[in-house]
Formats: structure tokens, C-alpha cells, sequence
């Protein structure tokens, strides 16, 4: 398939105006600033299907028309690049290969949504990535595609990045606002949503990297061509990044609705040393597991729903043969506790809860109870306050369901039989 | 950096007019001190406070929520194991352990010399890379045990 | 307003646009357990126990933050509910400490409440229990973080409710603690309120006074009013066998017009009733010094130094009316009272309205735009400042505030004019016409501005802080009430005391120096404190009626002790009507007991007429190059509540002088001078105090600040002074 969103990645100095506006880059903004009134572009973007790519999947086109549509002053465009997923890595390969991509993006939806204020929120841990995107920035205000009046119109916009500190909650979108409030990085209540009401209190679009990145290919290309890529209800390209036990990891560009097997066998390369395959998180640590019989399925969000699981960021994590699955359950739970805000009950006491009892079970202290528990726990955790603590329990959940036999060995045999001592 | 030219590379971050409300850059302001400060003590945040018009408990809660910011003394560099699910599969616990070992210091300790802490940290998005680690902003990628040593001489560490 | 029908367990209830389920479910009898949620707070949807089923919702949804919808159809109460309500509460008791029989919340703990209604029947919980050591100890409040469940309604209440933001979070996940910066709470300008203990729901923020004082179920609890200003705040004293052991605002319970919310003084003042400093037996002058003498001696010397004699009275105005009314019988109409600014106040006012009275304070609720003139009250009477605040972020009001100093009201004004103290009888004439007249143009866009927004709207008027103290407080009360007249909108007078309303009903209030009888009688005064800058009159003799050991005990030839606000039956006339005074405790002195011997003057009432007017008031201040001062006692000094309160004292705050930071660049020693008196103090400079004006923030009005003073009695602002090197 041809490369889209990684079209420029291979490229020598991809990150550079330069590279970028020789490959074709910014002609699709100076087309929908041209040629394209605002409603035209929100149009293109509803025809072509695209869904938010950050997880929820929620459509990028109604988004839009909702925050076109607030009358209040001043509107601001938010790029949510707080890629915290365990595993996820694929908006850092577009921020530090292909920033004028995603710039090009933002600067379609401001002008689609009358936005006149932009803001990248990185995370922290991507130093190198913000050092790229600001240099990007500048370039692309030197070149005049950025500030006051662009390239002769009436549309001005201004591009800033703000710098995370070290929070994946600071992912939904509505805690990012917090922080970029300069607040502890904590949900807000929903509704009002950001498009109404977001970053002090104003319409505020909030869109995920890779989202972003595809929609200069929609403008140049057309909703339609765009819509007939994978998927028909949940169409384009979709990065997916592959890591764990597989012999070629890294970030691979597919289009929706590849199936899991393919992604791992064919393009990662398989299992290392040609061991089984034992357990694959489809969608980032959030999602439940799927056994080795389960990985036939296609990866777009309603298939994956249907199969109990979900696309989440896309990101995969494969494990083998050899790897304990309570151990790699602990180890994910662990990672939400450690970054639960603390603001509601069932996540903030509901993550130490479950690693306190895989604790045990891994240390061989468990009991055939905690697996009752455990699950009990997972549904309470199911009414926490935002995604994070909704979703926090199904690398546990699911496993206990899925690999009973697993946690049971653990319990009878009084230790882990994945550990020689 | 002394306290007084903090508070002015906070007067300057507020004239750069980046956000239409001061509250908004407690955070850039809190990362200047964290790469200027051993850790962001409460007179960081009392001038961030005094600067920005934000209640001084607010400017705590946001020191204290990141994981990123050091508010106990940290060392020159910190060195950050990612021991999520990609890298633990691919060794980073013992990578970690030769690095105490090392270091002579557990996790979340900094070396006597202030030159090394020490963190376990979570997922960075270097999985492709797995197991990977940062020193500061640096980053190193498919890390073996054996190549510990070299990566720390390379900040200075005198052990061998 | 429109109402509509929702369905709550089989119940149609009426609803309300903007109504939560919660509400709804509150007004129809249906019960949903809660944490975080408190009614007068913002919801915040984090504790998750008030999880409800609603029709066509694949999740549960937390009833506080769920806004209610035509049609909608809730379940409270099924099984699916009650497991997640109790998997909810489970979480929270799983690290919950047990130490219920030493916890001061215990009895009235929710938790406990809705755990025991709600939660699981058994503990699942196999890990070692997870310990929060971290114990914060302020000087009045305490927290306890091994007892939080993380509501925030502490966060909330200090942080939006009351406007300080001391306390926060810190931490993220279950680490997560409660604690005001750097563990602190006076250098987060922690005002001591006393809210966030309030609203805990369990036993993590404490009354330090309080603690492992007494348990909640058996101690007397009484409502009372209480008498520490003129807020006039309803307040729950608890005592046992007859000692106070608390005093709580219940927020959200409290019927009172204050709603629950109390002030340092209020919350914590009540130990003045076992200061060391109580006077507890009558005193009589033999010689040089004072001996001790049993009540039938005291009343028969006082009886006998009355007769015939015409007396110098100084009232203090946290008297009950009935207290008020038989002084009044006793010794006769005329008196030097603390309440003489207030009265001139109300004599400005009632010369455009007819009425030496205040509209009620509850009347603002009805307009659409508060206005508030006058600075401080946040430190005279808090709980206003409170109030006023909650109008506006609870109940929509626009407030537009005209002062010379800022105020922490200013944060959630719709607009605040700052104009230096001659300028505002000005500013008020410019509003009397630009309200009125769209065309009229005051030279200033700020005015106009404000002029603009009080225009067709409805008003209300509140008068308060010093202006009862300003040297221009009947000029200013005229003016303001010829607007709010115009206007034809309520005028709300706030009165300093507790009384002050009473005591202007019923008493002839004089200058001191009118004073020209032969007994001096003060009843619950401190010379220093309500008459700054008034010597005693000669006289032959000196009567004091007094709870404490004050100063003047040391001039008087009678002291009789007399009882506290606390110790009190009666009433007040209060700024909300009749506001009663109620106790339990019993004392072996009584000040009605005593005026009961004393024979009646027998002098008939007849209501005060002020001649109507109808006219602006006059500007009083001219200033050339002098500064305006203005003393404003502290909010834990005002009413001398720190002298004798060891819980208030402290938290108190200091004497020193503020000067524009442009006039004044580093703290210094200067001596302050009012025409030929001067004073040394501390000046420090302030930002917030606008050029040529000084503000001596004083906690006790002691003798040198009382000289300061002389002659300008019943002023505390607007008086010229100069700055000299010292």
C-alpha cells in the first residue's frame, strides 16, 4: 500500500520546510484557504469518515462543525501530542519526522473552526520532539504560514507548544486543559465539552496527532478518496506501533481494518526466536488481551469492540510463550496506578487495590478468592470519573478471564512458574 | 541560577505573551526551574506565585502532580529505566538492578556525589527501542548490560 | 420558571431546567448517599456513591453531576445500584483507619452514616491497611490525612466558597494528601473560617480546640446568635454539663441567613467565656485598691451612688434588647455609644427614606445587581463579605462594589471602583445621574461604565465595612440612599454590632462630650476599644458593668460582672429582623438581675423622627497634601476577641502601618501624626493601598492609638495625618 502518513518519514532532513514543501507539503492549507470556505473544509473532513485517532475514536468532522458553530471569542485549536500509552509511540515518529504535517493539520482545523489561537500539547518526555516542533514552528512562520493574516487572508493563527511534565492522564483531553491551565492535570466534568467550553473556559478543539496528519492528505485528496481507504465505517490509514516480543518492532502504516495476525506475522516479523505466541494487548495497556486464537481480527474500532477489546491508540504488545501474564497484568496496572490522579474512588483505590492483590498471586501468596475479588474490583472500576480509571482495569480483568489456568498455577503452586527461584 | 534571576526569566516567559492568561505559564515556569534548580523548593514556588497572581498551593499541586518534576533534590543527571510492559519483556528490571549495582544507590536514590538519580520510570515511548533508558534528555536505545558502563562515563561517572 | 417530570424510582417528580437528579431526588424524600457532594458546593462527581441507574445510559451516572431531563427515568435503588454503591464505599474502608473511638467525628461521621446504610457487610480485604501519616497542625485547624477520603469539599469550599485557596492536593493517586502550601496555613493566608472543618464529612480536618474534647452525641446542642458583630450569624454552641465545648456553623443545615458559615471569631471566639481574664465577683473601691464584695453590697453601694445623680452612660452594642430596654429604663435615654458612626449612617439615610432602619439583609437576594459600598467588610463583619461573595457565584448576582481600598470581593465583582476616600460622595452624585440619564457623561469611563450597568436593571444597595466609621458616613448615607431611593431599591445598612440596630432605636446617642452627669456607668464597654480617643468624664462616681478585667476596672469604684453573648437569653435586632439569642450555661451574675433592683426612670418611648430632606449628602474631605488614614482593628481584634480568646489570639494579626508602595519603598520606622498627636510604628509598603492614603491595621486599640485618636471619636477613616521620619 502506498505510504501516506509516513509518506516523508524516509526522507534525508524530513522534519524541514524545506523537505516538507518539495514534497507537496502545505498545498493542501493553501488550498482550503483559497478555494475552500470554512463549512467546505468541515464538509470534506465529515465525508471522509475520519475518527479521532487518540482512542476514542470519535468523529473528527462533527467535532469540527461543533466548534464552528460557538459564537464565543477566542476559539483555540489544541494538538493533543501527550502520547502516554504504554507502548504507543506512533505521534512521536510524526512529531520529530513529519512536524509540518501535523502543523499543516492544525492550521486546516483552525481555519475550518475559526480558531485563532493553537497549542501542541507535548508530553515531557519527548525533549527532542519539541526542540523539532519548534523549530518547525518558526520555519513556518518565516515561510508566513503562520501568524497574523496568512499569506494575505483574513485568517491569522499562532502556534505554541506547550510542554507536559509527566502525565499520561493529562491524555483526556479535558485534564490537558487543566494543565495547560497550569493545574494538576485532572478530568473536568462532562458536559460542558471542550468544544463549548475547553482552555479558559472557550471553544477549544482537542485532536490527536496522527488524526491531524491525515487531514492535509483529506483536503488535497477529497473526503471521498480518503473514505474508500480500509474500513468502510471507520476508514484511512492508521499507524499501528508493534512492540514487545516481536523480531521487527516499530510503527507500521496499514490501512484500518488489518488484521492483527498479519500486522505481527507479516510486518513485524513474527515472534522472536520463532516462540508462540502467547497474549496480545491490541490496543494499548487499556485494552483487554487477546489469546493467540483471537488474532485473526480486523483492527478498526468496531471490530475490536466486538471482540471485547479495543482500538485504543493502536498500539500493540505482543507477548510469547515464555512471558507470565500475571507478571505483564501487575506490571500494567502498576503503570495506571502510578498514574492515576487520585480524584475519584474506584481508580484512585481501585488500581492499588488490584496490584496489591497481583502482588501476591505473582509473589505465590495469592489466594482462589482474589480472583473473585478481582473481578468485582474491575466492575467497580467500570463507574470510575473519566477513561483513565474505565479502562484501567481490563489489562487484569481480561487476563483473569482469559488465562484463569495461569493465575490458578500461580495460587496452587505458591510461586510464579515463570521464575526459576 | 539564583532566585532573583529566576524570578526574572519568569518576568521575561510572561512577556513572551504565549497564553492569554498568567495562570498558564506555571508550567514553563516550573520547567525552568527544574533544569536550573536541584528541585523545586518552596521559594520556586513563592516566586512563580508572587509572579503569575496563582494561590501558592496551586503552584505546590502542580509541582508535586508531575512526575517529571523534582521537588527533593535530584542529581546532575537522572537516569530514567522505562520498565513498562515492551522494555520489562525485553530486560529492563535488570538493567535497572546493574545500574543500583553500579551506582551503588537504589531506585529513586541520586548518587553521594550528586551526580546520578536514579528512576524507574514509566512508559517514554521508546518502545521500538525496548529496553530503553534517557539521561536527562538524552536517549539510548536497545540497551544491554554491558553497555551501562559506557553510558555513564559518558556523564562523568568515575567507577568502572 | 418552566417545570417539567422526571421519573425517580417509580416517583414523578417535578424538575427544574439546571436541577440535578440529586436535587430533584433531595426535594422528593428520596435518599441518595453522597461524599463529595455537598449542597453548597459545586458538584465534583469524584467520590462516585451516588451512582443511579437512568434509562437508556449503558453506564451508571453519578446523580450530583447528572443534569435532570424531560422524561428521564432514574432507578436509585437496584441491585446493580447498590453493588456499585458498595463497591464504591468498599474501596474507601479498605484503608480507612479504625480509630472511630478516638476520632472527634465519630457519631456524626458520614462515612460511618452511609456506610453503615450502604456499604459492604463484609471486609474482602486481605492487604496489610495502607497508612497516610501525614498530619498537618495549623494553629486552629488540623488535618489528618490518614482519615481523608479525598472529597475535596475542602478544596472547594476554601478555594471557590469562601475565595482563599489555602488548601490543596498534593500528590497524585492514592499518595494524593490534603495540605495548604508548605504545610502552612497562615502563609496560604489561611482566614480561619473554619469551612473546611465544616463541611468534612469525616473526621480529617479538625477543630484543634475541639479535639478529643468531647463526643458529638451527647453534648447540648443549642442555636444561638451570635454576638461577636453584626452579621448577626446563627451559630450551634455545643456544650456538656453546662461548659462549651464547640461551636459549629453546620453549613447547609443552618436555617440562619448566614447558612452556616462563621468567621474566626464566631467559630472560635467562644472561649472568651473562660478567659482568666473573667470577672467573676463584683468589686468595690476601698482606698487605693478594689476588694472583692457579694452582689446584695454591689447593688446596695449602686443604688445608693444612683439616687438622684444624673449618669454618663456608655453603651457597648452586642447587648440583647432586653438588656437594652431595661438600661434604657434604668438610666434614662441618653448615652455615648460604639454604634454613634453607624447611627450617624442611618441618620443619613433616613433623611431621604424617613427610617432610622436598614432594609433586610435577604432583600439582595430579589435584585439583580448588589451594589456594595465601603471597604473591609470582610474584616468587620466576614460572614457578609461571605455572603455577598456566594450571591454572586451561587446565585447569579452581578456585584458592583465602590471602595477606596481593594477588597477580596473584587475577584468575583462584575465591576469595583477605586476612588480615593473624597471622591466618593463625587463618584455616588455622578451614579445618582448617569443611572438615570443614558446621555450623561461623567468625564470618567469607569463610572459611566458602572453607571451604564446599574441602569434599568433591578437593585439592591449594601452599606457597610468602615463606612460607618467614616468621617463622612452621614453624607455618605444620605447620598447612597438618595440613589438607592431613585432607584426604588432596598438599602441594606450592615451594623457594625451586633446590636447597634437596638441601641439606635432606642437611645438619644450623644457626642461624649455632652456627657455632664455625675456617675459614669459603662455597660460592657472597654474604654479604649469602642470610644478610641474619649477620655472618662470626671465624675464622683465610676460604674463599671463588665465581663472582663478591662483596663478602665483599674478607674472604677463598682465593677459588676456580667454575662457573654453566649451566656445569654434574648434577642437582637439584627440585619435580618429579630435574630434570638438561646444557652444552656448558667452563670451566677446576670446583668437584668442586677438592673432589676434599680428603680425605673420610668421615661416613655417615642419613635425618633429625622426630618426629611431629600436631598445628596455633602462632601466633607478636601485634601490637599496630607494622606487620609484610616485604622482598621484586625478581624480577630475587633471586638477585643483576641485579648481574651486563647484559641483567637493565635491566628492574630499585627499592628502596622501601610503606605502606597510608591510613597513608602521600604519598611521603616516612622512616627504617624494626626494634628499634634503622633505615633510611632512599623510602615511597610503595600501595592494595594492607593496613594495618599495610610491604613494602621491594629489588632488592640491600646492607650498610645486611643491618643492618636483623641477628639475624633466615633471616626476610624478618613482622618488627615501626616507621615514624619521617626
Amino acid at each position: 500500500m502506498e505510504k501516506l502518513l509516513l509518506r516523508n518519514v524516509e526522507k534525508e532532513n524530513s522534519h524541514t520546510i524545506e523537505v516538507y514543501l518539495k514534497g507537496g507539503g502545505y498545498r493542501a492549507f493553501q488550498k482550503a484557504l483559497k478555494e475552500m470556505s470554512p463549512e467546505d473544509v468541515v464538509e470534506e473532513v465529515k465525508l471522509s469518515g475520519l475518527r479521532g485517532r487518540g482512542g476514542a475514536g470519535f468523529p473528527t468532522g462533527l467535532k469540527w462543525e461543533f466548534a464552528a458553530a460557538d459564537i464565543k471569542e477566542p476559539k483555540f485549536f489544541v494538538c493533543n501530542a501527550d502520547e502516554g500509552e504504554p507502548c504507543t509511540f506512533k505521534d512521536r515518529v510524526i512529531i520529530e519526522k513529519d512536524p509540518h504535517a501535523l502543523i499543516e493539520g492544525m492550521l486546516i482545523g483552525a481555519y475550518a473552526t475559526g480558531c485563532r489561537y493553537g497549542y501542541i500539547y507535548l508530553r515531557g518526555e519527548y525533549p527532542i520532539g519539541r526542540k523539532i516542533l519548534e523549530r518547525a514552528i518558526s520555519e513556518a512562520y518565516q515561510k508566513g504560514f503562520l501568524g497574523e493574516n496568512i499569506l494575505g487572508s483574513d485568517f491569522s493563527f499562532d502556534l505554541y507548544v506547550h510542554s507536559g511534565a509527566g502525565a499520561y492522564i493529562c491524555g483526556e483531553e479535558t485534564a490537558l486543559i487543566e494543565s495547560m491551565e497550569g493545574k494538576r492535570g485532572e478530568p473536568r466534568i462532562k458536559p460542558p465539552f471542550p468544544v463549548n467550553a475547553g482552555y479558559l473556559w472557550k471553544p477549544t478543539v482537542v485532536n490527536n496527532v496522527e488524526t491531524l496528519a491525515n487531514i492535509p492528505l483529506i483536503i488535497e485528496r477529497g473526503g471521498k478518496w480518503y473514505s474508500q481507504i480500509g474500513s468502510p465505517d471507520c476508514p484511512g490509514p492508521k499507524l499501528f506501533p508493534v512492540s514487545g516480543k516481536v523480531k521487527r518492532p516499530g510503527v507500521y502504516e496499514l490501512p484500518m481494518g488489518t488484521k492483527l495476525e498479519e500486522i505481527i506475522f507479516e510486518h513485524a516479523g513474527g515472534i522472536v526466536k520463532d516462540r508462540k505466541l502467547k497474549a496480545v494487548f491490541p490496543g494499548g495497556a487499556s485494552s483487554s488481551v487477546l489469546t493467540s486464537e483471537e488474532i485473526s481480527v480486523p483492527m478498526d474500532f468496531p471490530s475490536l469492540a466486538k471482540a471485547g477489546t479495543m482500538l485504543g491508540s493502536g498500539a500493540i504488545m505482543v507477548l510469547d510463550e515464555t512471558d507470565c501474564i500475571v507478571n505483564a497484568a501487575l506490571r500494567l496496572i502498576k503503570f495506571f496506578r502510578h498514574e492515576s490522579c487520585g480524584k475519584c474512588t474506584p481508580c484512585r483505590e481501585g488500581t492499588d487495590w488490584l496490584v496489591r492483590i497481583l502482588e501476591r498471586i505473582e509473589g505465590g501468596r495469592g489466594v482462589e478468592e482474589d480472583l473473585e475479588v478481582v473481578l468485582s474490583v474491575c466492575e467497580t472500576m467500570e463507574n470510575s470519573f473519566c477513561g483513565l480509571g474505565m479502562a484501567a482495569h481490563n489489562p487484569v480483568g481480561s487476563t483473569v478471564r482469559k488465562f484463569k489456568e495461569e493465575y490458578l498455577a500461580h495460587i496452587k503452586g505458591g510461586k510464579c512458574p515463570f521464575r526459576s527461584s | 541560577m539564583t532566585y532573583d534571576e529566576f524570578r526574572e526569566e519568569v518576568r521575561k516567559l510572561k512577556e513572551e505573551g504565549k497564553y492569554p492568561s498568567l495562570k498558564s505559564y506555571t508550567l514553563p515556569a516550573l520547567w525552568i526551574a527544574e533544569k536550573n534548580f536541584p528541585c523545586i523548593d518552596h521559594e520556586v514556588m513563592r516566586i512563580i506565585s508572587s509572579e503569575l497572581g496563582v494561590p501558592l498551593v496551586e503552584v505546590e499541586e502542580a509541582a508535586r502532580f508531575y512526575a517529571m518534576f523534582h521537588t527533593e533534590r535530584k542529581g546532575k543527571y537522572v537516569i530514567r529505566v522505562c520498565t513498562n510492559l515492551s522494555c520489562m519483556l525485553n530486560g529492563s528490571y535488570s538493567l535497572l538492578e546493574e545500574l543500583e549495582r553500579l551506582l551503588g544507590v537504589k531506585v529513586g536514590e541520586t548518587t553521594k556525589d550528586g551526580l546520578f538519580t536514579l528512576e524507574e520510570y514509566e512508559c517514554m515511548g521508546l518502545c521500538d527501542g525496548a529496553p530503553a533508558i534517557t539521561v536527562n534528555e538524552e536517549r539510548f536505545l536497545k540497551v544491554k548490560k554491558e553497555e551501562l558502563p559506557t553510558i555513564l562515563k559518558k556523564f562523568g561517572w568515575k567507577g568502572d | 420558571m418552566e417545570s417539567f417530570k422526571i421519573v425517580i424510582d417509580g416517583k414523578e417528580c417535578e424538575a427544574f431546567a439546571g436541577d440535578t437528579v440529586l436535587e430533584v431526588a433531595e426535594r422528593n424524600g428520596i435518599v441518595i448517599p453522597v461524599f463529595c457532594y455537598h449542597k453548597e458546593l459545586r458538584p465534583e462527581g469524584a467520590c462516585r456513591v451516588c451512582l443511579v441507574e437512568v434509562e437508556g445510559a449503558p453506564r451508571l451516572v453519578t446523580a450530583c453531576t447528572l443534569k435532570a431531563m424531560p422524561d428521564m427515568v432514574v432507578k436509585t435503588n437496584t441491585e446493580r445500584v447498590k453493588r456499585a454503591r458498595a463497591g464504591v464505599i468498599e474501596l474507601i474502608l479498605n484503608n480507612h483507619t479504625l480509630e472511630c473511638p478516638i476520632c472527634d467525628k465519630s457519631g456524626e461521621c458520614e462515612l460511618q452514616m452511609t456506610g453503615f446504610r450502604n456499604g459492604p457487610k463484609k471486609s474482602r480485604y486481605r492487604e496489610k491497611r495502607r497508612e497516610k501519616d501525614i498530619v498537618i497542625k495549623g494553629p486552629l485547624i488540623e488535618i489528618d490525612n490518614d482519615r481523608c477520603i479525598l472529597c475535596r469539599r475542602c478544596i472547594r469550599m476554601c478555594g471557590e466558597n469562601m475565595g482563599n485557596r489555602v488548601l490543596g492536593i498534593l500528590n497524585r493517586g492514592y499518595k494524593a494528601y490534603i495540605s495548604p502550601f508548605n504545610g502552612d496555613f497562615l502563609e496560604g493566608g489561611c482566614e480561619h473560617c473554619g469551612s473546611c472543618v465544616d463541611v468534612c464529612p469525616v473526621g480529617s480536618l479538625l477543630d484543634r480546640a475541639f479535639k478529643y474534647k468531647d463526643r458529638p452525641w451527647r453534648m447540648d446542642k443549642t442555636w444561638t446568635t451570635c454576638s461577636l458583630c453584626g452579621s448577626g450569624c446563627t451559630i450551634e454552641v455545643d456544650s456538656y454539663h453546662g461548659k462549651v465545648k464547640r461551636v459549629v456553623g453546620r453549613i447547609g443545615v443552618n436555617r440562619g441567613h448566614n447558612k452556616g458559615y462563621l468567621c474566626v471569631r464566631g467559630k472560635w471566639g467562644w472561649d472568651i467565656i473562660y478567659s482568666e481574664k473573667r470577672l467573676k465577683e463584683p468589686l468595690l473601691r476601698q482606698g487605693d485598691s478594689l476588694v472583692k464584695v457579694d452582689f446584695e453590697k454591689a447593688v446596695e453601694v449602686l443604688k445608693e451612688k444612683l439616687e438622684g445623680r444624673e449618669v454618663n452612660l456608655f453603651l457597648e452594642s452586642s447587648l440583647t434588647s432586653e438588656e437594652l430596654t431595661k438600661i434604657r429604663d434604668v438610666f434614662g435615654g441618653k448615652a455615648v455609644s460604639d454604634s454613634y458612626g453607624y447611627y450617624k449612617l442611618l441618620r443619613g439615610i433616613a433623611s431621604i427614606t424617613g427610617a432610622l432602619n436598614t432594609s433586610l439583609f435577604s432583600s439582595i437576594y430579589s435584585s439583580d445587581v448588589v451594589f456594595v459600598l465601603g471597604d473591609f467588610i470582610e474584616e468587620f463583619t466576614p460572614v457578609i463579605a461571605t455572603l455577598l461573595r456566594l450571591a454572586v457565584i451561587q446565585k447569579g448576582k452581578r456585584l458592583i462594589r465602590l471602595g477606596t481600598f481593594p477588597s477580596k470581593l473584587d475577584s468575583v465583582s462584575f465591576s469595583t471602583l477605586l476612588v480615593p476616600q473624597e471622591e466618593i460622595i463625587d463618584t455616588l452624585k455622578h451614579l445618582i445621574v448617569g443611572t438615570f440619564d443614558s446621555s450623561y457623561q461623567s468625564g470618567n469611563k469607569e463610572i459611566d461604565s458602572v453607571a451604564k450597568s446599574l441602569r434599568g436593571k433591578k437593585l439592591s444597595f449594601v452599606v457597610g465595612g468602615n463606612v460607618p466609621f467614616s468621617v463622612e458616613s452621614e453624607e455618605i448615607g444620605k447620598t447612597v440612599a438618595f440613589l438607592a431611593d431613585r432607584a426604588g431599591a432596598p438599602l441594606v445598612a450592615i451594623p457594625p454590632k451586633a446590636n447597634s440596630l437596638k441601641v439606635v432605636e432606642l437611645f438619644d446617642l450623644v457626642e461624649p462630650s455632652n456627657l455632664k452627669g455625675e456617675v459614669n456607668v459603662l455597660i460592657n464597654c472597654e474604654l479604649e476599644r469602642d470610644f478610641p480617643g474619649v477620655e472618662l468624664p470626671s465624675a464622683d462616681f465610676t460604674v463599671i458593668f463588665t465581663p472582663f478585667y478591662t483596663p478602665e476596672v483599674s478607674q472604677a469604684d463598682l465593677v459588676i460582672p456580667i454575662e457573654l453573648g453566649l451566656e445569654k437569653r434574648g434577642t437582637f435586632k439584627g440585619i435580618e429582623g429579630e435574630l434570638s439569642l438561646d444557652s444552656v450555661l448558667e452563670t451566677p451574675f446576670s446583668l437584668l438581675e442586677v438592673l432589676k433592683y434599680l428603680p425605673s426612670k420610668g421615661i416613655s418611648s417615642k419613635e425618633k423622627q429625622v426630618p426629611l430632606i431629600k436631598e445628596p449628602g455633602k462632601k466633607v474631605l478636601h485634601r490637599k497634601r496630607e494622606l487620609l488614614l484610616t485604622v482598621l482593628p484586625n478581624r480577630t481584634g475587633w471586638n477585643s476577641v483576641s485579648y481574651y480568646s486563647e484559641n483567637v489570639v493565635k491566628v492574630s494579626g499585627k499592628r502596622e502601618l501601610l503606605l502606597n508602595s510608591q510613597e513608602l519603598r521600604e519598611p521603616k520606622l516612622v512616627s504617624l501624626r494626626v494634628e499634634n498627636k503622633e505615633l510611632q510604628v512599623q510602615a511597610v509598603p503595600d501595592a494595594s493601598v492607593p496613594k495618599g492614603h495610610a491604613l494602621l491595621r491594629v489588632e488592640r486599640f491600646t492607650r498610645d492609638i486611643s491618643s492618636l485618636l483623641r477628639g475624633n471619636f466615633p471616626f476610624l477613616s478618613g482622618i488627615k495625618c501626616e507621615i514624619l521620619e521617626a
